[in-house]
């Protein structure tokens, strides 16, 4: 059944900014307010509960914000960021109702619930759902249902919180023969008292008019909304404008008045749904190669490219699965699909046959459409070899399997396991210049101390041979085998970082030594003896 | 392609001994096309300013190729090192000829295998820089390699390194394998080293035995006082096989100074050369202010060992 009433949840955040600072960790001891430059003059447009508690709010003038509290800590407005954040609320109130929108002057966001409040147990149930799940978050906010959107603004700002006009569902007949009335003459007279009752002593501010309006209206002695809903209209069209009639009527709902509904993010994704299952290994390669077409035709005609990509099929018995791959750049090319997707084929079980397959694309950026042979003519031989790097990286990851490629990173730490790092490998080609890159030789020259082509990841313990307290070792046993050690260098004491390193950390004498068939290892003692701590003996790396 | 005809000439050049210069050239001519089926002509030389080394390979490192480098990678480090001088080498050698090298590739051996993982630190005393390497991790073996003819064909990279740690294929796997990594490495112009234990059947341009040095001069004591001295890279050598040269055994040293490989021939006296800097002043080579630097890393007295 068609649902013939309307019913507007308004929910409006009065410390949105606030809130959003408190997230990027700013600590909410100092009351704080938002200001705006207006007129030369800086003027505070959004504060913080605590600012709020001081007697600070909306439309003061920052000086006199100051001389009130002196304590408090002004930022300037980020519109961008508001409207962002109420953005993306808007759009998680999808949950509630599919039409969603965003009240950027008035920091609120409208939910149209008709229809959709007896699956959260009444416009009750749906109000405190959603003011638990936003409170969680760490939010501030006011709301008021109406079944006028001027009725829930006007509540929703200057109302007892949480309160809510139900609206009255329609009875009439859907079958009757005369033709359907518009909403608003439908609306039940006993409707229109309970509103005017709650609605009458509100001020006129609720009625979202122009302040220059409101303060004319001040002036002549009419404070809230019941002194002018009963007055003649056509004077105080002509003294007042028209505007003020049609935001009166809007909130009765005498007038209708909607919002926009925000569009949802359309998901990138195409989908081939087969007629008859389909199991044949040159069937799901054909498949992949539709897929892989429509995705780059799909990212190219809407100006994005993915960073990854999600292979999904659906088995004739139900089951889905899918499987992802990861690009190192944003790309859209169809070749570079069909090259990475081209192992896949033999990895998909179609067991009884498969039904639907589909792609979809994740983390998608906006690429600015390039033409091909321009990009030809710009690019150097150098560039080519960049892409051509790129692309092998992107195949190698698809082949053996996401973090299989890496680059080596130093670390400023001493500690050697942790003087160099293993970083996801990137699509920048890496500059050749040992000098800049902060590893422990610059140099060709051996103004470094010595570090060994391989360390093992976990040293090995050895027995040995040597002399206290500091002597390099005269021979040690790794693996049953004894070497005899005929040149040593060292000690070099590495010492734990006492700020992290766990209680009992030993510091570390290095040597770096030669056996009598001329292989070179780094061995050290964990533990110095002359402190009384135990000595034990480690091999941890291999010179060339 | 020799035809009939060519061969029959050839006869009959060989009976009429009177006309030998007509006959040489015909001989070249035919090495020639030989050596260009074989591939041996068009081929790219890497010299490695080792005199005997070079003329074993018969003029250089032959580049574009798949090489094997055997030895014991669990119990040192000389193959990586061998491998990482030659790289280095080849780095050089390519920026020398006017673009600059693009990045190697090094496919290691698992972490958890015994050979260790790469050092960056290391590998950048010796020469090679660690952020043009990209280092293809992955735990198995078979799956390294057969990936490796998908990297040997990319276009722009200097070197690719692949270890194969502990596989027991037929020498039937290798043939093919190698084959096609050559094929591969051919269109690209990549050079590729193979690092793993000897192998019984290969179809490698060269095919190298790295071991430790025991050679006098690596080995001996000598009264050396800068670690410079007494700390550079040794190998020996031997290589088994190399086509179109002949084999080869010795030592070799690398130079860290110039990057350069040298022939150990002779225990030669060493002394301290005229530009090291006193010992009083540095500390494995660090000046003070580079130690105060290092505030958690305390040192002790400089020490240079002789021990035994």
């Amino acid at each position: 059944m068609a649902v013939t009433y309307r019913h507007i949840l308004y929910i409006c955040f009065p410390y949105l900014a606030a809130a959003r600072m408190h997230r990027h960790g700013v600590a909410s001891v100092h009351p704080m307010v938002f200001v705006e430059s207006v007129k030369g003059a800086d003027r505070v447009v959004a504060c913080c509960p605590l600012a709020r508690r001081r007697g600070l709010g909306a439309g003061m003038r920052l000086a006199d914000a100051r001389a009130l509290c002196p304590t408090v800590h002004s930022y300037s407005t980020d519109l961008a960021s508001d409207h962002a954040d109420l953005h993306k609320l808007a759009l998680w109130a999808r949950r509630y109702s599919p039409l969603t929108g965003v009240d950027e002057p008035a920091n609120g966001i409208w939910i149209d619930v008709a229809g959709a409040e007896h699956l959260f147990g009444g416009v009750r149930g749906l109000m405190a759902d959603c003011a638990r799940r936003l409170r969680q978050s760490g939010l501030h906010l006011r709301f008021a249902a109406a079944p006028t959107c001027g009725a829930a603004w006007a509540l929703a700002h200057y109302a007892r919180p949480g309160i809510h006009i139900l609206p009255q569902h329609d009875a009439m007949p859907a079958a009757a023969a005369q033709p359907v009335a518009p909403p608003h003459t439908r609306m039940r007279a006993r409707m229109r008292a309970s509103m005017r009752q709650i609605l009458a002593p509100l001020p006129l501010a609720a009625l979202r008019i122009e302040t220059d309006t409101e303060s004319a209206l001040q002036r002549a002695g009419l404070q809230v909304i019941g002194d002018i809903m009963a007055m003649p209209r056509a004077p105080l069209a002509t003294r007042f404008g028209n505007d003020l009639l049609r935001r009166l009527d809007q909130a009765f709902g005498d007038v209708q008045e909607s919002f926009c509904p925000l569009a949802p993010p359309q998901p990138m994704i195409v989908s081939r749904n087969f007629a008859e299952p389909v199991a044949a290994a040159s069937d799901i390669v054909a498949m992949i190669s539709y897929l892989a077409d429509e995705m780059a035709r799909l990212l190219y005609h809407t100006g994005m490219a993915a960073r990854r990509l999600e292979l999904g099929w659906q088995l004739v018995d139900g089951g889905r699965h899918c499987h992802h791959i990861h690009l190192s750049r944003p790309s859209r090319q169809a070749a570079l699909f069909h090259r990475l997707l081209a192992g896949l084929s033999d990895r998909i079980n179609p067991e009884f046959g498969i039904e639907t397959g589909w792609m979809q694309a994740h983390d998608c950026s906006p690429l600015a459409p390039v033409d091909q042979p321009l990009q030809h003519m710009a690019t150097s031989a150098d560039s080519t070899a960049g892409e051509n790097y790129a692309s092998l990286i992107d195949r190698l990851v698809a082949r053996l399997g996401y973090g299989s490629v890496v680059h080596l990173k130093p670390q400023a730490n001493w500690q050697p396991e942790a003087a160099q790092q293993t970083m996801l490998a990137e699509l920048t080609m890496p500059a050749a210049s040992v000098a800049a890159a902060g590893w422990l030789a610059p140099t060709l020259s051996t103004t470094a101390p010595p570090r060994p082509i391989r360390l093992l990841a976990h040293p090995h313990p050895i027995d040995v041979v040597a002399l206290l307290p500091d002597h390099p070792p005269a021979q040690f046993i790794w693996q049953r085998r004894t070497h005899k050690i005929i040149k040593a260098s060292g000690p070099e004491r590495i010492a734990p970082p006492w700020w992290t390193a766990p209680a009992g950390s030993k510091s570390r004498d290095y040597f770096r030594v030669q056996d009598h068939h001329g292989a070179c290892f780094w061995l050290y003692r964990d533990g110095l003896p002359e402190r009384g701590e135990t000595a034990a003996w480690f091999l941890h790396g291999f010179f060339a | 392609m020799i035809n009939k005809q060519q061969a029959f000439r050839a006869k009959n050049f060989s009976k009429n001994s009177s006309n030998s210069q007509i006959k040489n050239d015909y001989l070249e001519n035919l090495k020639n096309q030989i050596g260009s089926i074989d591939g041996r002509v068009s081929r790219h030389l890497m010299p490695l300013a080792v005199a005997p080394l070079d003329s074993a390979l018969s003029g250089g490192l032959a580049l574009g190729r798949v090489h094997m480098l055997c030895g014991m990678m669990q119990a040192h480090g000389v193959v990586s090192g061998f491998a990482t001088a030659l790289v280095r080498r080849l780095v050089t050698h390519l920026s020398a000829t006017g673009k600059p090298a693009g990045p190697v590739v090094w496919c290691p051996a698992s972490s958890a295998g015994g050979a260790g993982m790469l050092y960056g630190h290391g590998l950048a005393a010796l020469g090679l820089d660690p952020a043009g390497l990209m280092i293809v991790d992955t735990p198995h073996p078979a799956r390294r390699m057969a990936a490796l003819d998908d990297i040997a064909r990319t276009d722009g990279l200097a070197a690719v390194v692949a270890e194969y740690d502990g596989m027991q294929k037929s020498s039937d796997y290798w043939m093919r394998l190698i084959r096609r990594i050559q094929l591969a490495a051919e269109a690209s112009r990549v050079t590729v080293f193979l690092l793993g234990a000897p192998l019984a059947a290969n179809g490698c341009e060269t095919v190298w035995h790295i071991a430790p040095s025991n050679h006098a001069s690596n080995t001996a004591y000598a009264p050396v006082k800068s670690a410079q001295q007494l700390w550079q890279p040794a190998w020996q050598v031997r290589l088994q096989r190399a086509r179109g040269g002949y084999p080869f055994q010795g030592h070799i040293g690398w130079d860290l100074a110039s990057g350069r490989f040298t022939e150990l021939t002779a225990v030669t006296e060493a002394g301290p050369p005229a530009s090291a800097p006193a010992e009083s002043q540095t500390l494995f080579g660090r000046t003070p202010d580079q130690i105060s630097a290092g505030y958690q890393n305390r040192l002790t007295q400089p020490a240079m060992r002789q021990a035994l």
